[in-house]
């Protein structure tokens, strides 16, 4: 199959599909081939969606920070694991804005693991705060 | 996360918020010892940014505020940015700006430079 790219208005080709990823196609990069019925954006065309791994992430918005879950949590659960799930909450963002969204997702899973961690933790420290905690009764 | 997932944890968020406001404000949990202490003030003997949660919780129900800002007084300026951010989680989906402008890499920092400075602050004054 060959294609033709329309790289700043000059049209680009025949091209195999090897040399259309050398000259770097962009996902918004008219292509047009046999079989289409007028010029496309690179990421429309199916064989060359896999060009663009992120194509679907993309639409996604930026993963979940936690950021609401982790104050609440670190207010309430009386551990300090809710302040790790607010730094990875602030690497979610950071890496969202670098344009790292695989970054941006681990990130985002780890303030969630965090979140649930701490959750966890203040469940199971619960009989154990019950019984060591007597006579600490006025303080908490 | 899906929106129907996210409704299912509200709904259970605001069950289990209006069993525990029930618990809280029949019970003190400065005069008895059936309510969990801190493990971290346990186990080391400093308080957590969350020490005085429950009495101060307590308090609030009772309206009294002043009471609630003596155990807790981050507890006391976090409701109304926390409510925000609760909003901002359950609408995600459909308002993803607001939740991108909630969640703006300065809040988070915020965030965290509050509670960390609450954290050490009241371990040293």
């Amino acid at each position: 199959m060959q294609y033709w790219a329309l790289i700043n208005n000059v049209k680009v080709g025949p091209l195999y599909f090897d040399q259309l990823c050398a000259i770097g196609v962009k996902r918004d990069t008219l292509v047009w081939r046999e079989g289409l019925r007028q010029w496309m954006p690179a990421d429309r065309v199916p064989e060359l969606m896999q060009l663009f791994p992120q194509h679907v992430s993309r639409l996604v918005q930026c993963p979940p920070t936690y950021l609401a879950w982790a104050v609440v949590l670190t207010l309430l659960c009386c551990l300090p694991a809710g302040i790790v799930a607010i730094v990875y909450s602030s690497n979610v963002e950071s890496k969202y804005a670098q344009g790292d969204l695989a970054g941006a997702q681990r990130a985002s899973q780890n303030a969630q693991i965090w979140c649930i961690l701490s959750f966890v933790l203040g469940i199971i420290g619960l009989p154990f705060a019950f019984i060591t905690g007597m006579p600490f009764n006025w303080l908490v | 996360m899906t929106a129907g997932r996210n409704y299912s944890i509200a709904l259970l968020v605001c069950i289990a918020a209006a069993l525990l406001c029930c618990v809280y404000f029949y019970f003190d949990p400065g005069d008895s010892a059936f309510f969990p202490k801190c493990p971290f003030l346990v186990l080391t003997g400093w308080q957590c940014p969350g020490c005085g949660s429950q009495r101060a919780i307590h308090a609030l129900l009772h309206g009294d505020i002043a009471g609630a800002w003596s155990y807790n007084a981050l507890l006391v300026l976090a409701i109304v940015p926390v409510a925000v951010l609760l909003t901002a989680e359950m609408l995600r989906c459909r308002y993803p700006r607001f939740y991108h402008a909630v969640n703006s890499q300065w809040s988070i920092w915020g965030c965290f430079a509050v509670i960390t400075a609450w954290w050490i602050g009241r371990n040293i004054f």
